[in-house]
């Protein structure tokens, strides 16, 4: 299959003098595929050019951080466009596409109580029993569509729609670092202690950020996550290991 | 800024005094102890640790994609300054005050570098000019006051500070708890070990300007640090570009935009600038969060614009109105709570030539530095 766009299925926006925006006009299905297609396709296009810095995924577009010192922005937005609509992508190696079930990143999570207050709340908007809930929230298999808000917080897709719950009306001063949460049709997990308004459903005592390490968020764009129920004993257990 | 560009190192006319002085004394309270301690030059003790003093350099550049901001200098051209006047590397981590500066006493002979706002200083009990290199005796206090234009001044000590990288930036992010000194802002009974003691050389060109310090006849124009553009009524006027969602604007939404004045809110940080005084009727809601960058303008529900900082998030769900282009950053950086503003429209082309522009300006000015720098 090719992953050349059309032009009717990209828009470029700039960013200031800072970065050129790429959105994508495709159907949610593809969308986050394609765009980290596109990503892999301008990592090579600007392999050797150091004017540009790096890059910041959105839902559905991906922002080129560059320095107007070192790249000229006309030749930027030229080559970004060849790397949108370039036909010659054949070749693309198939196996770097999807990630295997081996690749699911497991994440343990303790459902409801302290840890998950707003859970009854979530699975009453649903019409659904606690316990439906959470099994309709662990017996899925997400993507980390964005990171963003906070180092390591991962915007996850695929959550069951019948979980789908509006935002707190007033955000919590202090939301702890672990918390999953829901917010609208989508689920995520914070990675830091910060303000918050979604709906905090459990925690997990896996860290998802560590500065100390080279490679420092757990999760990547494009990674497959599940969650896995622990009662407050393992993750008691989990939080001391 | 006419002067810009003629006027960037400020002579002043004190060569026949420092003629007098036959060169620098270096005895009396000049004098302090010679050499480091376990390889440390000596230790900046915090005495008040001032409204919110962070350490910072260029920031962290990489890591975007995970969450992570950039951070940094918010007026990098300061920051690069204040280090090259004690003969540092530009991105040398430095100190960067904000409003109201700390209080800091050195155990050891220092030399500092003071740039960006117009703050006042005190060593021991006599006032400093900043802008230029300041030898400090050992056992001094060098106090900074209140900004009284400008709202961040960077402090450097020659050698520079002794701290550790944090994914390749010594940039504090307090919010995190990342980098910088401690992952906080500075508090009172901090003590920062730097890397090299600094008595003054034997330079024809210094004078003791005070019993304690000793510095240069020359400094940096304070007008390199002010905005560009200022109008008829005082005003800063940031140079901006259209918006990702401008278009979503209405014309009287964006004719709005453009004619308001608006006023700095206290309620500002790193992150950003919130603007009151004028509501930007916004029918363009929130969006799926997308990325942005500092500089972009927000406008959420209320009307009121967010300007953000080169400490922002990574992603946002607000309409974006327009972007501040990347020249005017360090204009932002310096806006105080209760400063006017508005915006002009530019475009691509002409950001980029007021960024190289500057660029160069700056460069300039650091290459004249550097030989008289090296002169001393």
């Amino acid at each position: 299959m090719t992953h050349a766009l059309s032009e009717s299925q990209v828009e470029f926006h700039w960013m200031g003098d800072q970065a050129l925006l790429i959105r994508l006009r495709l159907p949610a299905p593809e969308l986050l595929d394609r765009l980290l297609h596109l990503v892999r396709r301008l990592e090579v296009v600007f392999w050797e050019n150091l004017g540009v810095l790096e890059w910041t995924l959105g839902y559905d577009s991906v922002a080129l951080h560059y320095d107007a010192l070192a790249v000229e922005p006309r030749e930027l937005l030229a080559r970004a466009k060849a790397a949108c609509f370039s036909q010659e992508d054949e070749a693309a190696p198939v196996g770097l596409d999807r990630r295997s079930a081996e690749d699911i990143v497991t994440i343990p999570v303790c459902y409801g109580g302290e840890l998950g207050p707003d859970l009854e709340e979530v699975a009453r908007g649903a019409g659904l029993s606690v316990e439906e809930a959470v099994h309709l929230h662990e017996g899925v298999v997400y993507r980390v569509a964005v990171i963003g808000f906070a180092p390591g917080f991962p915007y996850l897709e695929g959550l069951d729609a019948r979980l789908a719950t509006p935002r707190k009306a007033t955000p919590r001063p202090c939301v702890a670092a672990g918390s999953v949460g829901i917010a609208g049709r989508q689920t995520g997990i914070y990675s830091f202690a910060t303000p918050g308004g979604w709906q905090i459903i459990g925690r997990t005592p896996i860290r998802l950020f560590d500065a100390g390490l080279s490679s420092p968020s757990l999760l990547q764009p494009g990674d497959l996550v599940r969650f896995q129920r622990v009662t407050k004993e393992e993750y008691d257990d989990l939080l001391r290991a | 800024m006419t002067s810009f560009g003629r006027r960037h190192v400020e002579h002043t006319s004190m060569g026949d005094r420092v003629q007098r002085m036959g060169g620098v004394s270096r005895g009396g309270s000049i004098a302090g102890d010679a050499g480091g301690v376990g390889g440390v030059g000596g230790v900046a003790t915090v005495v008040r640790p001032g409204a919110y003093t962070t350490l910072q350099d260029a920031g962290r550049t990489g890591y975007r994609n995970l969450g992570l901001t950039v951070g940094g200098a918010l007026d990098l051209d300061a920051m690069r300054l204040a280090n090259a006047i004690v003969g540092n590397p530009p991105n040398t981590p430095a100190l960067e005050c904000t409003g109201v500066g700390p209080e800091i006493r050195f155990d050891r002979p220092v030399c500092v570098g003071l740039c960006g706002g117009d703050f006042s200083v005190w060593v021991d009990d006599e006032p400093v000019s900043v802008g230029r290199p300041l030898w400090i005796a050992a056992g001094s206090l060098l106090r900074i006051g209140a900004a009284r234009s400008g709202y961040r001044l960077y402090m450097s000590v020659r050698g520079g500070f002794c701290v550790d990288d944090v994914l390749g930036s010594a940039s504090t992010l307090a919010r995190f708890g990342i980098g910088g000194w401690a992952g906080r802002p500075l508090s009172a009974g901090d003590r920062l070990p730097f890397r090299q003691t600094a008595e003054p050389p034997n330079g024809r060109s210094l004078r003791q300007e005070t019993a304690s310090v000793v510095s240069t006849p020359w400094r940096i124009d304070p007008d390199v640090f002010r905005p560009d553009l200022v109008d008829a009524d005082g005003h800063v006027v940031l140079r901006a570009m259209e918006g990702e969602q401008y278009p979503l604007f209405d014309a009287d939404a964006v004719r709005h935009f453009w004619a308001s004045t608006f006023v700095v809110d206290g309620r500002s940080d790193r992150m950003g600038i919130r603007l009151k005084g004028s509501h930007v009727p916004s029918q363009a809601g929130s969006m799926s969060s997308e990325p942005v960058v500092p500089g972009t303008v927000q406008v959420p529900p209320s009307g009121e614009p967010i300007v953000l900082l080169p400490e922002c998030q990574t992603t946002g769900g607000y309409a974006k109105i327009a972007t501040v282009i990347g020249a005017d950053i360090r204009v932002l950086a310096q806006l105080r709570p209760g400063d006017r503003l508005r915006f002009t429209r530019v475009a691509l082309d002409e950001a980029v030539q007021l960024r190289k522009r500057r660029f160069a300006a700056i460069k300039a000015l650091m290459m004249e530095i550097q030989t008289h720098v090296g002169d001393i």
